[in-house]
């Protein structure tokens, strides 16, 4: 190539990429602002944000991210450019352990008083130190009771009930491991996560016995399978079991006796945050009562908020698998030490669903 | 015997089809479906299509994807067509290098890309935004058209070159009138490929995208956390709508060559 338009094709390319890099550099630097990262959609309403940025003219940016581990890469790579994360319990420890996180100053949280004491002190934030919960959410059975009986098998209240021999074919399941896995040890009597290799296999045997009465395995939609009559149970998240029952009402909540899990995602602040004060003041404001019932009623997750109760609508309310009750609340347990287990969970389901 | 061979030859394919584009048949359908769950279908409605046209997120999201799709597709165009030229004129063992460099970023799984991007990016205090998109982009759509264009510059009679140095042109000369009108329909075909690769990226998008660029894809995958709503069924209909569009126009590019 002649050294002319050697010269003109890199001028072209640099060109090119100043041009690119221009329109890249737009974004300000004002003041007023809040960068927020956490699950995208409305998982923290775009109109209750709108409604904090009118009040207080503090701009919220609001990058959306699909994992836990990626929220974890982002705040590790770039410390100072995230002032708030909404994580689930367990990545709140691991960052807590990495030494990402910032404690939180109460004295400038009026609001933190409405926080249901029964989501604080966990084992990610013994002393409520790095996080606030946000959004509750649970897994537990959706039942059809008509279909149960039907099936002739008796009335559902636990995990130990999906044994029954008439319920062939009709159990629908959330295709995880690790859950899956939960509701063999717990229907032995163990808690989730066991690493015990005697109970282990106990549960692996246990969980092979349950093989013929699962019909599906299915993540994004279980509740439809008992909204179209394929299964008569469901073990799933309590969205999809609220979806399913606002699509038949005759579909009822079954808190298994055993216990159920719980997510909890709270938010974090980090510890190079560059807008702390704003961070404080927005989420003072997502700890009003009348916001976090207005919150709950959009995204349909519990709020931790117990002050927020009177402003809830009578429908969620009186609705057990939103407003859950503190004793049931109480007889739940988290998904610890996933990494430990995983690989031991994941061959023994695997070896599970190729029956 | 040729009359039941071809009869299998249609049955396969058309099998082969309907389980293809079967799955997509249904979003389109229930992108309709007035219930939001897809159990039941109870009736047709254009509420979907309102209520993604009202979504502000989803909307500037939208905004997002575009800038940055077409800006690495003009980036990967300039970058890919000038690669191939220059291993045009370097020796065998030089070219060969050239292409397994070219290559290289399609076969790194893109996490691993998108991690180390990450941590490079970072190192350099470039800001995470439309930049860092449009630049990362571009080094796995630059491989596209490098190959396409590469493609077509194999097919060209090399002897056209020899008379045109016999008649006195510069390379420049030769790059300028001969090449370049030769590959232009390989470089539009090949850029709008990287229109769409660029469009549907999710997991470098996640790690390159600032506090304030998020772009489509990555909208909706972490909207999982909090149900799918049937208004991505609408979204889903629209974008394949776009993706025929953009795939028929390559085609029809592609056909005035051949």
């Amino acid at each position: 190539m002649s050294k002319k338009t050697l010269r003109k094709t890199i001028t072209a390319l640099l060109a090119a990429i100043l041009i690119v890099a221009l329109v890249g550099c737009s974004g300000s630097k004002d003041a007023g602002q809040v960068n927020l990262m956490t699950w995208g959609g409305d998982f923290i309403p775009r109109e209750i944000i709108d409604e904090f940025e009118k009040e207080t003219g503090i701009k919220v940016n609001y990058k959306e991210v699909t994992s836990n581990e990626d929220m974890q890469s982002l705040l590790e790579a770039n410390p100072d450019q995230y002032d708030l994360a909404v994580v689930t319990d367990y990545m709140v420890d691991i960052l807590r352990q990495n030494g990402m996180l910032e404690k939180l100053d109460k004295s400038k949280l009026k609001n933190i008083a409405n926080i249901n004491p029964v989501y604080q002190g966990n084992y990610y934030d013994q002393n409520n130190e790095y996080s606030i919960p946000y959004a509750i959410s649970t897994s537990f059975l959706l039942v059809n009771p008509e279909g149960v009986a039907e099936k002739g098998a008796k009335p559902i209240t636990g995990y130990a009930d999906m044994w029954q021999e008439e319920l062939k074919d009709s159990i629908v399941v959330v295709d995880w491991s690790v859950e899956i896995m939960g509701i063999a040890l717990k229907a032995l009597g163990y808690e989730y996560n066991e690493t015990d290799p005697e109970k282990v296999a106990q549960a692996k045997e246990k969980l092979f016995a349950l093989s013929d009465n699962i019909v599906r395995f299915e993540t994004n939609t279980p509740e439809d399978s008992l909204v179209n009559g394929e299964a008569v149970i469901g073990f799933m998240y309590s969205n999809q079991a609220v979806k399913g029952q606002a699509a038949d009402s005759k579909l009822e909540p079954v808190f298994p006796v055993e216990g159920m899990p719980i997510f909890i995602d709270g938010f974090v602040m980090s510890k190079d945050a560059p807008n702390k004060d704003n961070t404080y003041k927005f989420l003072d404001f997502i700890m009003r009562p009348e916001i976090a019932a207005r919150i709950a009623e959009i995204t349909n997750f519990t709020t931790p908020n117990k002050a927020a109760e009177e402003f809830l609508s009578d429908e969620f309310k009186n609705n057990p698998m939103l407003n859950i009750p503190d004793e049931v609340a109480e007889n739940t347990s988290f998904y610890i030490n996933v990494a430990d287990v995983l690989e031991e969970y994941e061959h023994i389901y695997t070896e599970f669903k190729m029956q | 015997m040729d009359k039941r061979v071809s009869a299998i030859r249609t049955f396969y394919l058309s099998l082969f089809f309907i389980v293809l584009y079967i799955p997509v048949l249904s979003v389109i359908l229930y992108s309709f479906n007035k219930s939001p769950s897809t159990a039941q279908w109870t009736g047709f409605t254009l509420d979907w299509y309102r209520d993604l046209f009202r979504d502000r997120v989803i909307v500037e999201s939208l905004k997002i994807s575009v800038q940055v799709a077409v800006l690495t597709s003009i980036l990967s165009a300039i970058l890919g067509t000038a690669t191939s030229i220059v291993s045009m004129y370097v020796t065998r063992k030089m070219e060969k290098t050239i292409r397994g460099i070219m290559l290289l970023p399609l076969l790194v799984p893109e996490v691993a890309l998108g991690i180390s991007l990450l941590i490079f990016f970072t190192a350099l205090k470039l800001p995470f935004g439309i930049l860092t998109l449009v630049l990362s982009h571009s080094l796995f759509c630059v491989p596209y058209v490098y190959i396409m264009v590469q493609l077509r510059l194999k097919e060209i009679n090399k002897s056209i070159f020899e008379a045109a140095k016999d008649l006195g042109a510069t390379r420049g000369q030769i790059i300028r009138t001969i090449i370049l009108p030769l590959v232009t329909p390989s470089i539009i075909t090949s850029s709008l490929l990287a229109l769409a690769i660029s469009l549907d990226d999710v997991i470098i998008s996640t790690y390159m995208s600032g506090p304030t660029s998020t772009t489509l894809p990555v909208h909706i995958f972490s909207m999982m956390r909090v149900g799918v709503t049937p208004k991505i069924n609408a979204l889903c209909t629209l974008i394949l709508v776009g993706t025929f569009f953009i795939v028929g126009l390559s085609q029809l590019f592609n056909k005035k060559v051949l």
